[in-house]
């Protein structure tokens, strides 16, 4: 048995020895007015993610040789350099919007389209979404969303991608072009994710809560 | 003045004995847990079933001894520390330290069950460290170098620690994700609504689902 009970329960409030600022914990967590409704299209999500996305991803995984899944990678990566060029801009990192440009240019012509990443050993890809522009504008998150099979959100983020579609090339596709190049891209990434959210909701009390606090602490600012 | 000198003597020498023990920094410290998992790990084929589970069993015989657990679940309580009773603590402590074990064990050894998606650990260098409050507390930063469908990842983990005689862990913090502060957030939710019993029952059924074999032993497609 612990010798926990033997401390005086005066002592057992804790303040954290490396908090710079003690309150800053909680300003971080994001607002969530919607909860109830939040919640099943998290049970939603999850029904999604198991039935469906999980077998798709795996058999897709087994089909697909690595190479392949590589180049598609940087196909779908290199589409997304526009934005990335324009939110540089916007937030004023002139040397994330040169390799974005330089990125762009240089994959699309040697790098057959996109698929190889010839520029990568010179220009690392530095992702800038129009989330992080509002950040650096000074907008707040606003609230907490939890979007049909996409997952954790919030009010900030999805008006961030949202702008961002606007620069992206799917939006002046046909829409079967656009949904079908989004669910190949999606299948094609999302295999590390399903896991990562297995592992968390395997050792969760509260699933929805372990995963808005990941959200909070990696989501949309920092991709 | 005999006397003196023996008492002396047997000051220095129990003096010397605690040094010995504190001498110990904190990112040596933690430099000797690495080497003693990769040890673990290293030793090992972990997608083999039935080493599988010796290497679980050594990970968390090193997890009981260098992890304060008294210490993880008080941090997780936060302010609901003040309000559960002894027994109720001591419960907690046995029942969240199990969890705690799971987590651990399957982080480290990656997602077992999935056989082509096992992470490979190459290296975990120590970048640093920082004291507070008189070297009491310490955390020590390091970088995990990982392999994974033909790719290299580098990780950032915080370790937390807490000097008794001898460091021990209280939290650590994978790409700014904090074990503790995540249990923290679930553990404040469910008692703005229930009580401390109702998250005792919840943590007990919570770790017999846990026990379930099929849940644990890696699965072959």
């Amino acid at each position: 048995m612990s010798s926990a009970a033997a401390r005086t329960r005066q002592e057992r409030g804790f303040s954290d020895p490396f908090a710079e600022d003690p309150e800053a914990e909680d300003r971080e967590i994001i607002a969530d007015p919607l909860e109830p409704v939040n919640r099943r299209i998290f049970a939603f999500n999850d029904r999604f993610y198991t039935y469906v996305a999980d077998p798709v991803t795996r058999g897709y995984e087994t089909v697909t040789p690595r190479p392949v899944r590589r180049s598609i990678g940087n196909f779908f990566n290199n589409l997304r350099e526009p934005f990335h060029f324009v939110n540089s801009i916007l937030q004023g990192r002139g040397e994330d919007a040169h390799h974005a440009f330089g990125r762009f240019v240089v994959n699309s012509t040697f790098g057959v389209g996109g698929l190889i990443d010839v520029a990568g050993e010179h220009l690392d890809q530095r992702p800038r979404n129009f989330n992080q522009t509002l950040a650096t504008w000074g907008v707040g998150d606003g609230f907490y969303i939890v979007l049909p099979v996409a997952g954790p959100s919030s009010l900030r983020a999805s008006s961030g991608s949202l702008v961002d579609s606007f620069m992206h090339p799917f939006y002046y596709q046909e829409a079967e072009v656009a949904v079908a190049g989004r669910t190949l891209e999606g299948v094609n990434t999302a295999r590390p994710y399903l896991r990562e959210y297995d592992n968390l909701k395997r050792f969760a009390l509260d699933p929805y809560i372990a995963v808005k606090d990941v959200y909070e602490r990696t989501g949309g600012v920092i991709e | 003045m005999k006397k003196v000198f023996l008492i002396s003597l047997i000051a220095l020498f129990v003096f010397t004995g605690v040094e010995e023990v504190q001498a110990m920094s904190p990112d040596e410290f933690i430099e000797e847990k690495i080497a003693e998992v990769l040890a673990i790990l290293g030793d090992t084929d972990p997608v083999d079933a039935i080493q599988a589970d010796t290497v679980q069993q050594r990970l968390i015989e090193t997890l009981e001894a260098d992890f304060d657990f008294e210490e993880m679940t008080l941090r997780t309580l936060g302010p609901y520390a003040r309000q559960i009773t002894d027994e109720q603590l001591d419960e907690m402590i046995d029942l969240f330290s199990e969890l705690l074990k799971e987590v651990y064990v399957n982080r480290i050894t990656g997602d077992l069950a999935d056989v082509d998606g096992v992470y490979e650990i190459r290296a975990i260098d120590v970048d640093g460290f920082e004291e507070r409050r008189d070297g009491t507390y310490a955390r020590v930063f390091t970088t995990a170098r990982l392999y994974w469908d033909d790719d290299d990842y580098n990780a950032k983990i915080t370790y937390y620690l807490i000097k008794h005689d001898d460091w021990k862990i209280y939290d650590f913090e994978v790409e700014g994700i904090s074990l503790i502060r995540n249990y923290r957030r679930q553990f404040d939710n469910i008692l703005a609504r229930q009580s401390i019993a109702d998250l005792l029952k919840l943590l007990r059924e919570h770790i017999q689902k846990e026990e379930l074999p099929d849940e644990i032993v890696p699965e072959f497609e």
